[in-house]
């Protein structure tokens, strides 16, 4: 049976880091320093020890999945990546003793919680969005649906041919004005509100409904109407594809540069608390 | 029906390879799937895209569900097959023919629009690449690390190192971004010099920069007894938490000493003393145990301490709830009748005779002239005065005699008669004064509140002692205890003697007060709620407090 990441070896790493975040709150909770909770306490201390180790060694997973040729396969370490940067959450939260303010101590915070948010992000996209890619794909791959987008256009072109001017216009519009992809957030909100196609299909089901034709050229709208919702269908089965997609990678494209940020403001963190000691 | 079915490949200059097959089926299904008759392998066909049926010279074509076929160019669900017609099928074109000898049906299908994978897959993997959309990952990365490095790091450090630097960037406040926390607010007139405490990178704050204001400051224990000198003064009092400077101020920090006192200072005379809520012991109020002494001593509440003070006050007498009859009608009295705090708010004003008693008990001595009062004080004043009414008195009759016989004498002659009348008058004088002292310090006079004695030279009244702070020890703060009734803490309505100490006992403070930590519902209060820390008479700075 295939084994995700998520529930590795019975939820191990989840245990691991249930056990971890609990040990730190149940600290947290008992603990009483003279002053207000703060980094600078004992467990303060500790707390924030533990969390740089932590992140480094999460950091080292992103150098550790691009060698290639390991005998064992990854699903270990990214299930202990995914539960172990959570526990970071608790233990970095409560290392900072809720104390925040505009200065590199919190910069570092507000950085690691970017990194945590995107990857959390990323494990629910991984989680979620494949069975729904296969279910949006029906079979056919983006390369195929472009192709019969392509195909249906040339298609309808000349199925408008016999049909007056302002179909003809209508239909070569929507297939020489046909958009998909475009802007970064076009993808991601995997719609097009301007889709000449679609304003194409209503305009056409206007006329139809109209029923100002005769039976032939009925005949042939009718078709028409067909071929194009059939485009309209695939147009955004493809949109949606390419939502998916993107939806897959963007959260990398936050996860490791804010990954590298969080590494230079946590040595900077380090190096500002002990400098004035 | 038999159907002959060619499939022309055409190569590069227009050579076609066609490949025949004859099908002998009740109907051609045609589809990109690998069971119909008519397989097609183009993602732009349908699975199952259309079929062919009919029989007995007549053919027709029939797409499936919404699938699209163009009949002669035109596009339609149904066609009607005869030789010279075309079919369009996704890229294919299917043309049919003069049937050949034993077939029904002559069909050539043709690739007329090659589906170019290559192409399309290039198209939508640059649809795909959202990164062409976003600055490049290492790019962002490393700008903005260096802005990190130059804003959090470099500028700091080098302010940090050069006072000319911090000078220049001084309306920046470079350093202003290390700051952990708020500067306690006593300490803001120097939050802007960092190096005013860290003196020395990658060195914890030091004593000596403690001491640089602080030398003034005394010892907090006495440096004979408890040595202090290793520690770090930041080791209690911390920085960057906030407006208050964090001082430690919990029960543990003094019960260390103190719930075992004798052990650290064997000659003490304190008791041992362990947190507020389980390990203090009962309060021991100074009294005054002997008011000839006077004697003070400190007694546990325990012991039900006697105060002896040389005055008879009955509480109870005076909190009557029903009133107290008075000349001017009836009075209820109440605690602030008596008592005022002190403008500190921490103790109550003393109770003064002409005040707070004067009002209701007046010091007449004489019934035919209630305006004559004695003053509340010395007995000699208080003798002098009496003598002086009744000298008056005797000094107005021979006024009266003067009057009846004119003045035939020069001044300072006095006559006979004259000296046997004055001389009785000063013995009437002397009568009626002795007669008057004897009322006014017995048992309804000044006795009546006072110890009074009468020796071979006069009245005495024994002085009166009362202690000023029954609590030495400790800081109680009535004006902070407003919200509480008086009776709450101090049985005046039940106490008949002077000699009762009104001090609350240590379970009514716990009833509100739970020490450090506190139980839900009560106030939290540390030992320094009401104990000032000690501070010995050495300061800091002259003593091995520097490290």
């Amino acid at each position: 049976m295939h084994e995700s990441f998520l529930t590795y070896r019975g939820f191990l790493f989840l245990k691991v880091a249930g056990a971890v975040g609990l040990l730190a709150l149940a600290l947290y909770m008992g603990h009483a320093p003279m002053e207000a909770p703060n980094g600078g306490t004992w467990l303060g201390y500790g707390l924030g020890t533990v969390s740089a180790l932590l992140i480094f060694w999460l950091a080292w997973f992103g150098v550790r999945k691009r060698r290639y040729g390991g005998v064992k396969p990854l699903r270990g370490w990214l299930s202990a990546h995914v539960y172990l940067g959570s526990a970071l959450l608790v233990l970095g939260t409560l290392h900072t003793g809720f104390q925040f303010g505009w200065n590199v101590h919190t910069l570092a915070y507000g950085l690691m919680l970017l990194v945590i948010a995107s990857g959390i992000f990323g494990t629910v996209a991984y989680t979620r969005l494949p069975r729904l890619v296969t279910e949006n794909r029906r079979r056919q791959t983006l390369e195929a649906m472009v192709a019969e987008i392509s195909s249906l256009d040339r298609e309808a072109r000349q199925a408008a041919m016999s049909l007056d001017d302002t179909v003809n216009a209508r239909v070569a519009e929507a297939s020489e004005r046909l958009q998909l992809g475009g802007s970064l957030w076009r993808i991601l909100s995997g719609r097009e509100p301007a889709c000449r196609t679609a304003a194409c299909v209503s305009y056409l089901e206007g006329l139809a409904s109209k029923g100002s034709l005769g039976p032939e050229e009925g005949a042939i709208l009718s078709t028409l109407v067909r071929l194009l919702y059939r485009k309209r269908e695939l147009l955004q089965r493809a949109r949606l594809d390419l939502r998916y997609q993107a939806l897959l990678d963007i959260w990398l494209h936050i996860h490791i540069p804010a990954t590298v940020l969080l590494i230079v403001a946590l040595i900077v963190h380090v190096v500002a608390v002990f400098f004035f000691w | 029906m038999k159907a002959r079915i060619d499939q022309i490949v055409r190569k590069r200059r227009g050579l076609a390879d066609v490949s025949e097959r004859g099908l002998d089926v009740a109907s051609i299904r045609i589809g990109r799937s690998g069971s119909a008759e008519l397989h097609l392998a183009d993602p732009r066909v349908r699975l199952d895209h259309a079929v062919i049926e009919g029989g007995d010279g007549r053919y027709e074509i029939r797409a499936f569900g919404d699938a699209i076929i163009l009949v002669d160019g035109q596009p339609n669900s149904v066609g009607v097959l005869r030789p010279g017609t075309r079919v369009s099928i996704g890229p294919y074109e299917l043309r049919i023919g003069e049937p050949p000898e034993g077939f029904d049906l002559m069909i050539s299908v043709e690739l007329v629009q090659p589906f170019d994978a290559e192409t399309a897959a290039e198209l939508t993997d640059e649809m795909r690449e959202i990164s062409r959309h976003l600055p490049g990952r290492r790019l962002v990365a490393w700008a903005l690390s260096a802005v990190i490095l130059a804003m959090f790091l470099a500028l700091p450090v080098i302010a940090a190192l050069s006072p000319g630097v911090r000078e220049a960037t001084k309306a920046f406040r470079p350093l202003a971004v290390w700051n952990s926390g708020p500067i306690a607010n006593v300490h803001r007139p120097i939050a802007d010099n960092c190096a005013a405490c860290h003196a020395k990178a990658f060195v914890q704050v030091e004593n000596t920069q403690c001491l640089a204001c602080h030398a003034a400051t005394r010892q907090h224990a006495d440096p004979r007894i408890v040595d202090l000198s290793g520690l770090r003064c930041e080791s209690c009092h911390k920085e960057h938490n906030g407006q208050k400077l964090a001082t430690r101020t919990d029960d543990g920090f003094c019960a260390g000493c103190h719930a075992n006192i004798a052990g650290v200072a064997p000659k003490t005379t304190l008791a041992a003393v362990g947190a507020f809520a389980t390990g203090h012991p009962e309060f021991r109020p100074t009294v005054v145990t002997d008011a000839a002494g006077p004697a003070f001593a400190r007694v546990s509440l325990d012991a039900k301490p006697a105060e002896s003070s040389n005055l008879r006050f009955p509480h109870d007498k005076h909190l009557k709830r029903e009133g107290l009859r008075t000349a001017t009608g009836v009075v209820t009295l109440t605690c602030a009748n008596c008592h005022t705090p002190d403008p500190s708010g921490m103790t109550m004003l003393p109770v003064r005779m002409e005040a707070q008693c004067g009002t209701c008990h007046t010091l007449g001595f004489e019934r035919r002239f209630p305006d004559w009062t004695v003053p509340h004080g010395e007995p000699d004043r208080v003798r002098r005065t009496i003598a002086g009414l009744y000298s008056q008195i005797a000094l107005a009759e021979r006024r009266e005699i003067d009057r009846a016989q004119p003045m035939r004498q020069r001044p300072g002659d006095v006559t006979p008669e004259e000296r046997i009348q004055r001389e009785g008058d000063r013995a009437w004088v002397e009568a009626r004064t002795e007669e008057a002292m004897a009322t006014t310090f017995g048992a309804g006079g000044c006795g009546f509140c006072h110890v009074t004695e009468k020796t071979p030279e006069g009245w005495t009244v024994k002085p009166v002692h009362v202690a000023r702070l029954f609590m030495e020890k400790a800081r109680f703060n009535h004006a902070r205890h407003t919200t509480t009734g008086c009776g709450e803490c101090h049985a005046a309505q039940t106490s008949s003697s002077s000699a009762d100490v009104m001090l609350p006992g240590i379970a009514t403070c716990r009833g509100c007060h739970g020490g450090d930590k506190p139980e839900v519902g009560k106030v939290a209060s540390t030992c320094l709620s009401c104990h000032a820390f000690h501070t010995h008479a050495v300061h800091i700075g002259s003593a091995e407090m520097t490290k």
